[in-house]
């Protein structure tokens, strides 16, 4: 699932945009779905891997050679990950962490999101994590525990779960590493609420969001 | 108890609501009359003659008929009935007089006028065999002969006048002999009548024939001199914005109004907002005038397509990003928070109201405003983000809360459309089988009233778009769809609710909130306007759409956003009819979430 998370139907909306436009990407669809016809061949695990590498780095490839600039070890940034473990865990394939300072003494805002930030819930499955805090920088708050709000939508026809207004579950903020651009909230277990007030208990949640 | 409390509030609803909307036939007062917009001056006189004859007539039916009971006529009621038998049918010659002038009550008084003397013609039959009725015959064989030569008197001077054009004055005249004639034949023989009407009915055509034209004309000079005063002036608001932006360029205030009050931005562009509801009222009227004057042969005026009303909307746009760019031109970098601040209230206060393009062309006006303060642009930036997927998803929330209420509480509209239909005797507000989208009268409103009371009233409804009225009238007002809407008691939502949503906010007296959303989040909870609400019907009232929109106050005109008039079947507009609910409200929808008012 590595290659997905990485080439699978989300990435054109991810980071890589900012250096590649569509049309430059075309070369390279055409590896991808290369890819995409082995795993439904039913290769082994390790030639899978083999050719994933080889298929990442011809991908690499074609965008040196599409846009006449060195391949940068970042061009594929992380993308993020996530679990909101419903009865049924929901794998979140990219997630986003923002922190908006919004100053003249108002509480900062950190945000985690399954979605790109600028162009709100509008992909599925939704997940939004966020807290308020009186830090005005992130790091100020790692291996910290807030309380949190918590927003989830599996699909755009799905209910969405929700907490009362008021009401809050606590997360701890981590790093992985002490420069990652990866920051991990963990999200302790509640009970999440349906649009008719029945409940659905999460044993927690976790979303490693990329910091940009 | 808490019926007690439904009576009650209810009875402050209807009461509260009277206030702003004129008397119509309602649940709790099905004999009220139609109201009338009086247009055409004489119009209201006419037609509370008419409803009293009619009232009367109904009223004296009712006595002398109780339910179950063979007619029986005495000679006593024979005498009673003199009156009615001619007023009757002069009140089915003004009714049709009033539909001339643009009254729907027109149609009403004719059908129920025409209805009595139905009635009352059984009674008559039966009487006519009685032993005293032959000499009750001849006394008014003897009154028709006595009266003859004077009334050819009056008839040949009656057509003088119509040849002359002095119609009102051959009208009125006929009238009076059309009473006696009536009065007098009802008890006679076709017969005997005949040769003792002389020129009575070739008059009576002939003023008919000869007054139409004229009537419909006069009728039509009303109607445009109507428009004329209701129609607002873009131009006067073009140049009013064109001095307010002047002065606030060069002194950062401008007089609000022709006296001396001076206002900053946000206070202009609040004035602005109130000249447009003003406006919008007025165009509500028009339109209503419209219709009246549409009944007219020869008029083929759509009154939907207004090129005016396009050209007072694109001048609103142009006055209100006019008056901010203007403060944005002189505005101290300091100032601008603050100067945002009080703009986003005002707009946030009327933002149910607005056409979305409005609150679009006023956010990019605002915008050049704070580019004069590029750190708080970014504060802004940053708050906008950190609250509108919180915003969003509460709002989506809250939409499938209120989709899961509506199997328990339909839309208003529905409702209508599915139970208040015309079923055998029973007169609806649409025809049993039709594809009809906007209600109608196809009987009196008494009778429909009745009809559809039991369908409608204590159903569980809701309607969306609630606007508060303010805190004078203590209700507030739902859209108008498809011909229905509704008023309920104002619902604020508790302040234990409202801090909640502060926090999620970051709201506080010190920190306003920084978007027009979370504006709108806070100013909404607080002032009741609602996205929906759901409640229990407890009284519905008929209005005719051509008498609501041609007298519509300033206030209730919110039922139509901002900007539009309302979309309607524009064929049959003297017959149609808005349903009004008065709903005691279980629950509101606020964008952050559902509530119960209790």
């Amino acid at each position: 699932m590595q290659l997905f998370r990485t080439t699978g139907p989300s990435f054109p909306n991810g980071t890589a945009m900012r250096f590649v436009s569509i049309q430059q990407w075309r070369p390279i669809w055409g590896s991808f779905l290369i890819i995409g016809l082995v795993v439904l061949c039913g290769c082994s695990k390790e030639e899978l891997v083999t050719m994933t590498s080889t298929m990442q780095q011809k991908a690499k490839e074609a965008i040196a050679e599409v846009n006449e600039i060195p391949v940068v070890a970042d061009i594929l940034p992380p993308q993020g990950s996530g679990q909101v473990q419903l009865t049924t865990p929901v794998a979140i394939q990219t997630a986003y962490v923002r922190f908006y300072p919004v100053g003249e003494g108002r509480p900062s805002v950190i945000q985690w999101t399954s979605y790109d930030p600028e162009a709100g819930p509008e992909t599925y499955p939704a997940l939004l994590v966020r807290a308020t805090t009186s830090a005005s920088t992130l790091d100020q708050i790692v291996d910290q525990t807030l309380p949190s709000e918590i927003y989830f939508q599996a699909s755009k026809d799905a209910d969405v779960l929700s907490l009362p207004l008021g009401s809050f579950i606590d997360l701890t903020v981590a790093r992985s590493q002490p420069n990652s651009k990866l920051v991990l909230a963990t999200v302790a277990a509640g009970e999440l609420y349906d649009p008719s007030g029945a409940r659905h208990a999460i044993s927690g949640i976790t979303i490693e969001g990329v910091d940009l | 108890m808490r019926r007690l409390l439904f009576v009650t509030l209810a009875g402050v609803i209807v009461g509260l609501a009277q206030g702003w909307l004129s008397a119509n036939p309602s649940t709790r007062s099905p004999n009220q009359a139609l109201a009338v917009h009086g247009t055409v001056p004489e119009a209201t006189a006419m037609a509370d003659a008419g409803i009293k004859v009619v009232n009367e007539a109904e009223k004296f039916l009712k006595q002398i008929s109780p339910p179950n009971t063979p007619p029986k006529l005495t000679m006593a009621i024979a005498n009673s009935l003199y009156r009615f038998r001619g007023e009757l049918p002069k009140t089915v010659m003004h009714g049709e007089r009033l539909t001339l002038m643009g009254e729907p009550i027109g149609m009403e008084l004719s059908s129920r006028a025409a209805t009595c003397q139905g009635l009352i013609h059984p009674f008559v039959l039966q009487a006519a065999g009685a032993p005293e009725a032959a000499k009750f015959r001849q006394k008014l064989l003897l009154d028709l002969d006595r009266s003859m030569p004077k009334r050819e008197e009056q008839l040949a001077q009656i057509r003088q006048w119509i040849e002359s054009g002095n119609i009102d004055q051959a009208a009125s005249a006929y009238d009076e002999i059309v009473v006696f004639i009536y009065s007098t034949i009802y008890f006679l023989s076709s017969n005997d009548v005949a040769p003792r009407l002389g020129t009575f009915l070739t008059t009576g055509a002939q003023l008919t024939s000869a007054a139409t034209k004229p009537r419909t004309v006069q009728a039509r000079q009303k109607f445009d001199e109507a428009i004329v005063n209701q129609l607002p002036n873009s131009t006067a608001l073009t140049q009013w914005a064109v001095t307010v932006s002047d002065s606030i360029r060069s002194t950062g205030q401008a007089k609000l109004a022709d006296d001396s009050t001076m206002g900053d931005g946000p206070a202009c562009f609040a004035e602005l907002l109130t000249r447009w509801q003003n406006a919008h009222a007025a165009w509500q009227r028009v339109a209503g005038l419209r219709w009246a004057g549409q009944w007219h042969a020869g008029d083929s005026r759509n009154p939907l397509v207004m090129p005016e009303l396009k050209v007072w909307n694109d001048a609103v746009i142009v006055a209100a990003m006019q008056i901010i760019e203007a403060d944005a031109q002189s505005i101290q970098p300091e100032s601008v928070p603050n100067r945002h601040q009080s703009y986003l209230q005002v707009i946030a206060k009327e933002l149910p109201k607005l056409s979305p393009d409005f609150v679009k062309q006023a956010m990019t006006a605002l915008d050049k405003l704070l580019q004069r303060n590029p750190s708080y642009a970014d504060n802004v930036r940053n708050y906008d983000a950190a609250t509108r997927d919180v915003l969003a998803f509460r709002s989506r929330a809250a939409d499938q809360a209120a989709q899961l209420l509506r199997s328990d509480y339909p839309l208003w509209n529905t409702i209508v459309a599915t139970r208040a239909r015309t079923s055998g005797k029973d007169f609806g507000v649409f025809p049993e089988q039709s594809n009809l989208v906007y209600p109608s009268l196809s009987g009196s409103a008494s009778a429909t009233i009745n009809a559809i009371a039991p369908k409608l009233v204590d159903q569980t409804a809701s309607i969306d778009r609630v606007i508060d009225l303010g805190t004078q009238s203590k209700t507030a007002a739902a859209s108008l769809h498809q011909g229905c809407y509704a008023t309920v008691l104002q619902v604020r939502l508790p302040e234990s609710e409202i801090v909640k949503m502060e926090d999620a906010l970051m709201v506080s007296t010190e920190h306003p909130p920084l978007s027009l959303a979370a504006t709108d989040a806070i100013v909404a909870a607080r002032t009741g306007n609602h996205v929906a609400a759901g409640g229990k019907v407890v009284a519905v009232h008929l209005e005719p759409t051509i008498s609501r929109f041609t007298t519509m106050p300033d206030a209730a005109s919110v039922i139509v956003p901002y900007g539009e008039i309302p979309s309607t079947n524009d064929q049959t507009m003297m017959n149609q009819i808005l349903v009004r609910a008065d709903i005691m409200t279980d629950w509101v929808q606020h964008r952050m979430g559902i509530y119960d008012p209790e």
